[in-house]
């Protein structure tokens, strides 16, 4: 690209040059010529800020002259010049001040938005900026599409939960303030996970790590497997190992261990110190070089997962921890991910992995294992056992629901969905097919969050708009927790669906839930405050307070002990000779072994009945 | 460097710990989003300090004032290219944001009222002369009408840009510190104790 070749010094100087002669321009036309003639061309040729440019054309400007020439109207005249009643030049006054702006700020876009992160970095710090100053600045760049697309995704669950599906706006804006504050607490708990990944890839404090990986001789296996129930010290244990230096603890929720500095998975790999070779057999032996030049925030969980490993292995840590974070991956993902472990045992000391159900894997029984004392743990939480829930007391309203010919495609892009078919009576569905089968897809459809090509779904008789009435037949738990908390507390969380809608006796199926997933020793606490495993356990508690019909679980068993899969697949058992319906995506057999359930396979868009 | 001289120590700084470091995007996307969003829908409010005021209360008022002229100076790459001039106002609200709290402003809701009412002052004070001086009582928001107005009317360049500023910037910074303190309120407690230098 142009914009790249220009030196940094000549960079600089033209930005210079531009304030200076920004300043000195005296006839807003020329400025507006300017910016019409060279700057927009520049722009849309080096396809900088084009959107931004967009944006600007078409919005702001008609604004600003609007403004301007109001302005002009009723002032009349620059201030201090006489006669005062001259509209034009009051209107030329404004105008000329604007362009300056305008004219800078576009100069600024070109020139250095058009750069690579990478790029930028370099460059800024051959002109002498700090390193510090330079993350903070690539922060602040990628965080910008990501609160974008978190407040999306919290919106969307908000919705999926049937918390926003009134049409009159008054609740609606009830239930603002809950996404407001969801988005936000999510945020900051992603930040302070993130302020301690950094410091654990050597991205920022006090030493470098220096570039030379260890390239010593592995001592024992080099995969190690971390045993243990819930609760049962895995993740205190492999927490405590990552405070050791040079040490990395990947978690269950594998966004939060991208750096969120990288706008593309390239950028990612490169904030590790590792030289370019090691780099690249890692990138190889876990298969995503073609994922190189994509944005790491629009990957899917599998995908992220292998980045993650990835940027953590080129990270060059003494321990190298995964804690669950593998479960939600297709078994060959799995396998390739472990494989890499132990093929790059040169760069790691140990790697360690604690996951359930990691039996249903045929190479684990070769790896050596380990099981944490759990005498020495306390926990910091009243937790229970999740139990079978004894009795239900309420009765819902069984639904049918008829599918005929459901197509879908997302914009100006091959149809996701074509001619789906089927019908769900109350019971277990199983819905599977490989990862982009549009799985995903079809539960959005069906909590009302996307509006199919056709109207096609048929209640119980009686064809409904879902997509105007979101979460009032099925309610959808998304595969990660955190984007569906909204409430201060457990128990306010629990609540919220019944509350919205006006269920009776609803404190009873609150309290029946809470004590069924183990929840009513922490009913008081913020469910952001909680673990992994109790925060999904909240958020599936919080489904299954709903009293909808049907409701659709996205791998509900992540971070789940096998105990607790069996506790949950009771549950739902009972809960089905109550006419609930239930649509499950699971990666797990384990679970899925457990249910008696119907299979709806998707393959190429369409539906193949099991 | 000799070798006898002792090894440099970790820096204890606190704008360089990583917590900060990873924070001050945060509070960089509040800024620019909130703003740009009311920006966008013409509200006759700026909420554009949120994140200021947030990582002022959460971190000390060298990250706020970071985090303030941070997001002005990308906001006027960004968005709105107004935005870079009035970095002072930022760094004024910071600065205002962590005095008061240091001294309990910002404890219950009818303190922050108070404290944000103060703020809006002091922000409207720092901007005027920006405002007069630089852009001429022009930059292109909602205001710029009132102080056309009062212009018109009269009064001299300086005191309308002024007086509007005083119209506006109570009402838009109690709002906004209103916002911070109760995100904060929402916030999970375990999470709050991470901020060692909070002052809420």
């Amino acid at each position: 690209m142009l914009v790249e070749k220009i030196p940094p010094r000549l960079r600089a100087t033209l930005v210079l040059l531009t304030i200076i002669a920004v300043v000195i321009c005296k006839w807003p036309f020329w400025l507006f010529l300017v910016w019409l003639f060279v700057l927009l061309p520049t722009s849309a040729y080096a396809g900088v800020g084009r959107a931004h440019m967009t944006f600007c054309a078409s919005f702001l400007l008609p604004i600003g002259i609007g403004l301007l020439v109001i302005w002009g109207a009723i002032v009349g005249a620059p201030p201090g010049a006489m006669p005062r009643s001259n509209p034009t030049a009051g209107t030329l006054y404004a105008l000329t001040l604007l362009g300056r702006l305008t004219v800078f700020s576009c100069v600024v876009q070109i020139l250095y938005l058009g750069l690579s992160p990478q790029r930028l970095i370099t460059e800024l710090r051959g002109l002498g900026v700090q390193r510090e100053f330079l993350l903070v600045t690539l922060g602040a760049l990628a965080i910008l599409p990501e609160v974008r697309m978190r407040a999306v995704q919290v919106y969307d669950a908000g919705r999926a939960r049937g918390l926003l599906h009134r049409k009159s706006l008054p609740r609606r804006l009830r239930l603002v303030p809950y996404v407001l504050r969801g988005l936000f607490s999510w945020t900051i708990r992603s930040a302070i996970e993130r302020a301690r990944l950094w410091e654990e890839r050597a991205i920022v404090g006090p030493v470098p790590r220096s570039a030379c990986c260890p390239t010593a001789t592995t001592v024992g296996p080099s995969v190690t497997v971390v045993e243990g129930a819930n609760f049962s010290g895995r993740t205190a244990f492999l927490r405590t190992l990552s405070r050791t230096n040079g040490s990395i603890y990947l978690g269950p929720e594998i966004y939060n261990y991208l750096s969120g500095l990288s706008l593309t998975v390239q950028d990612e790999m490169e904030l590790s110190p590792a030289s370019h070779e090691v780099s690249t057999s890692i990138i190889d032996s876990l298969a995503i070089r073609h994922l190189l030049s994509r944005n790491p925030l629009t990957l899917s969980g599998g995908e992220q997962t292998s980045v993650v490993v990835a940027a953590a292995l080129a990270s060059c840590p003494t321990t190298l921890s995964v804690d669950c974070s593998l479960e939600q991956l297709d078994a060959s993902r799995k396998s390739r991910i472990i494989q890499a472990l132990g093929h790059h045992s040169s760069l790691v000391g140990a790697s360690l992995i604690a996951d359930n159900r990691l039996e249903e894997l045929p190479e684990m029984n070769a790896l050596k294992k380990v099981t944490p004392n759990a005498s020495v743990i306390e926990n910091a939480f009243d937790v229970r056992p999740v139990t079978p829930v004894h009795k239900i007391d309420r009765h819902f309203h069984g639904c049918t629901v008829q599918v005929a010919a459901l197509n879908f495609c997302y914009q100006r892009e091959i149809p996701v969905l074509k001619d789906c078919s089927f019908t769900l009576e109350p019971g277990v569905y199983l819905l599977t097919g490989k990862n982009g089968a549009g799985k995903s897809t079809l539960s959005r459809i069906l909590a009302g969050l996307l509006k199919p090509l056709n109207p096609c779904i048929v209640v119980n008789g009686a064809p409904r708009a879902l997509w105007q009435e979101e979460g009032s037949i099925f309610c959808y738990h998304y595969q990660n927790p955190d984007a569906q908390l909204f409430a201060t507390s457990v128990g306010e969380e629990l609540a919220l669906a019944p509350n919205e809608f006006r269920l009776s006796n609803s404190t009873e199926l609150v309290s029946d839930m809470a004590e069924c997933f183990g929840l009513s020793g922490i009913l008081h606490e913020h469910p952001l405050d909680l673990p992994f495993v109790l925060r999904k356990r909240v958020a599936l508690a919080a489904c299954f307070t709903s009293g909808r019909p049907w409701i659709i679980l996205d791998e509900p068993t992540l971070g789940q002990d096998n105990s607790t899969c069996r506790s949950l697949a009771e549950t739902i058992k009972k809960l089905v000779q109550k006419q609930v319906g239930f649509l499950i995506i699971s990666h797990s057999g384990f679970f899925v072994d457990l249910l008696p359930s119907r299979m709806l396979h998707l393959r190429d868009g369409t539906i193949e009945a099991g | 460097m000799s070798a006898s001289q002792p090894t440099s120590l970790p820096r204890t700084n606190s704008l360089t710990a990583p917590l900060t470091l990873s924070f001050i995007p945060v509070g960089i996307a509040v800024n620019l989003t909130i703003g740009t969003l009311a920006h966008a829908m013409k509200l006759p409010l700026y909420l554009d300090a949120i994140g200021t005021i947030v990582s002022a209360l959460l971190l000390g008022w060298r990250a706020g004032v970071i985090v303030g002229v941070g997001s002005f100076l990308l906001g006027g790459v960004l968005t709105n290219p107004v935005l870079p001039w009035f970095s002072g106002t930022q760094a004024a609200i910071a600065i205002y944001v962590h005095v008061v709290a240091q001294h309990g402003g910002f404890k219950s809701y009818r303190r922050v009222i108070a404290a944000g009412l103060g703020l809006g002052i002091v922000a409207g004070v720092v901007s005027a002369p920006v405002i007069a001086v630089l852009f001429g009582g022009v930059t292109g928001s909602g205001a710029s009408v009132i102080v056309a107005f009062l212009l018109s009317s009269g009064h001299s360049l300086l005191k309308s840009v002024f007086l509007s500023g005083l119209a506006c910037e109570p009402i838009d910074k109690l709002v906004q510190s209103l916002m911070a303190f109760w995100l904060i309120r929402g916030l999970p407690p375990r999470l709050l104790k991470s901020f060692k230098n909070r002052s809420i």
